[in-house]
């Protein structure tokens, strides 16, 4: 599993994952969370290239979407593909995250201001 | 009458995906394999014999069917080759096809029908002939075999019809059409305690489970405390469904285990693999605590005692020396004090009291005698008593705390070496209390063997 960090103008931190977050591998997400909330409080997961997540990888998230809340921030989902919306929805956790498109549209929904995907 | 039930591989192999162990007419609508329905449908014609023609091994269906005579007729096969056109087929079993009317049911269909209904509809048809297609499949009728070469597509009147199986989207509303109107057209397995509700044999309901209607449960359906099941589902056999789990216009195939607090709304599930109803998304879920297979218990009652008595014995035979030898050095040490411990043993609350050792452990004997597990001989002798199981739940002691635990936990059988143990999980965390959950529901003869490896191992690696 892959995650990077980009911070977006100070208005939201968006850390990209890719490949499975699962097992071993679901503590580089933590921290990668840790230290995207280190930069800003709302953060965005974009999950396009997310394929695969187990139940370690959602307690990753719920913790991170914890640490994001209890900073007054969020902690929201862009991208998610059929089968990680499908554990999120059978997990029930997809009534705590909000779901958006595109990390660009996430952005947005922190700031109101208008989507430039070029920034993407 | 004689009925020909024709089923080829390329009309129903796109099933083989979910059910590859066995033929696809096999697959279970609302628990009862498709065949089923096609060999019932024929009987209520009046059809004493019932010849199946397949081009694939049959898998399971000279088994499941035998020669009939649980339905009364006479149940023969006949084998096909993949190209083969109705005409061969009609060929090839000239003979059982030689005389008297025939009913011929050809591809991947359901047959919509009422049992109470009638089916002489077929007269209508010019010289008592008829065809009723859909798009991958037809029933056919013909007094002798000679009418089916001028039958021809008319519209009849008949008391059926044929629903298209093209994709698992079809099965899963096939399966909600029978649950929520057609339950009563057909007879399907298992007995109803009240309108919309049938059981099978040996269903457990755990405390506070809710049950929406309409709803079938298969055999050995385990439903744990707090979980809610219907309406519209379908529970197939071997299928447990753990603490707090909403399954709601869902379809649930044999061998499934649904792990706690989960929610399946319009899926289908078979051991691990997930469908979504109308999203084209067909998943398998890799964590076991989601959602796996449940493997089928022990056939022989009283066959899991004799393992584990075996194992604790030979456990007990291979631990005496190093025991009696680091014992004494412990005991000379100053490092030995033995002391009453009671842990709880079933949710009735029984108790059962062990003389343990208890010392610092800190000396090198000490190291050594946890190490090898010596701290666990003394309870070996309980496992050949069938007082507690070699693996099992983890042992908690007699504590108010623990009783309200044991209490709820229904499946609770402790064993000298535990789950989450196993597992390497935090003794009071919730993930252990999953774990030791998940395992009790998914108990198995192979598990306890793979859990006791596991605990063995890694200690000797650490």
């Amino acid at each position: 599993m892959n995650v990077e960090l980009h911070n977006h103008q100070g208005e939201a931190v968006v850390v990209s994952v890719s490949g499975r977050m699962a097992g071993a591998e679901v503590a580089m997400i933590s921290e990668g969370l840790e230290s995207g909330l280190k930069s800003s409080k709302r953060l965005v997961l974009d999950c396009r290239e997310l394929e695969y997540m187990d139940s370690s990888g959602l307690g990753a998230l719920i913790s991170g979407l914890k640490s994001a809340l209890s900073r007054g921030g969020d902690l929201r989902l862009a991208g998610v593909s059929p089968k990680v919306r499908m554990m999120l929805e059978i997990t029930r956790a997809d009534k705590l995250f909000s779901l958006y498109l595109t990390p660009a549209e996430a952005v947005a929904s922190f700031t109101g201001n208008p989507i430039d995907r070029e920034d993407f | 009458m004689k009925a020909l039930i024709i089923m080829r591989e390329k009309d129903c192999g796109w099933l083989r995906q979910v059910t590859p162990d066995s033929h696809p007419g096999l697959f279970p609508i609302c628990n009862k394999p498709l065949l089923e329905y096609l060999v019932d449908f024929a009987i209520l014609h009046g059809c004493s014999e019932v010849r199946l023609a397949l081009d694939e091994q049959g898998n399971g269906v000279e088994s499941y069917f035998g020669s009939g005579s649980r339905w009364g007729i006479d149940v023969s096969y006949g084998s096909i080759r993949a190209g083969d056109t109705l005409e061969q087929i009609l060929d090839k079993n000239s003979q059982y096809c030689a005389d008297g009317p025939l009913l011929i049911m050809d591809g991947l269909f359901f047959i919509h029908y009422d049992k109470a209904g009638s089916f002489d509809g077929w007269q209508m048809g010019a010289g008592g002939c008829g065809i009723i297609n859909c798009g991958t499949g037809s029933v056919l009728y013909a007094p002798d075999r000679q009418s089916l070469r001028n039958i021809s597509s008319v519209l009849l009147e008949v008391d059926f019809a044929l629903s298209p199986l093209e994709c698992l989207d079809d099965i899963f509303q096939i399966s909600m059409q029978i649950l929520s109107a057609e339950q009563q057209h057909y007879v399907l397995p298992g007995y109803g305690i009240e309108k919309g509700v049938i059981l099978g044999r040996n269903v457990e309901i755990g405390k506070d489970v809710t049950i929406h209607e309409p709803v079938i449960l298969g055999n050995n359906v385990r439903i744990l405390g707090d979980a809610v099941v219907g309406p519209l589902a379908v529970v197939g056999n071997d299928v447990i469904v753990d603490k707090g789990t909403v399954v709601e216009e869902s379809v649930l195939m044999d061998g499934s285990y649904l792990g706690r607090n989960l929610s399946f709304k319009r899926k289908m599930i078979r051991g691990k693999r997930l469908f979504a109803y109308g999203e084209a998304v067909d998943m398998e879920v890799e964590d076991a605590f989601l959602l796996s297979s449940v493997h089928q218990r022990l056939p022989v009652p009283g066959l899991r005692f004799f393992v584990h008595s075996l194992a604790a014995f030979v456990l007990t035979l291979v631990l005496s020396v190093p025991y009696f030898l680091l014992a004494a050095i412990r005991k000379m040490q100053g490092d030995w004090i033995r002391e009453e411990v009671t842990y709880l043993r079933n949710s009735r609350l029984e108790t059962f009291t062990v003389r343990s050792i208890a010392g610092s452990g800190t000396s090198l004997a000490g190291r050594m005698f946890s190490l090898l597990f010596l701290d666990r001989y003394p309870l070996l002798p309980l496992v050949l008593l069938g007082r507690l199981r070699l693996v099992g739940n983890r042992l908690l002691e007699d504590s108010t705390v623990n009783r309200e635990i044991v209490a709820d936990f229904q499946d609770y059988s402790p064993g000298v070496f535990g789950y989450s143990e196993a597992e390497g999980v935090a003794a009071d965390s919730r993930e252990a209390e999953v774990t030791e959950r998940f395992y009790a529901a998914q108990n198995g003869f192979g598990r306890d063997g793979r859990v006791l490896l596991k605990i063995l191992f890694s200690r000797a690696l650490t």
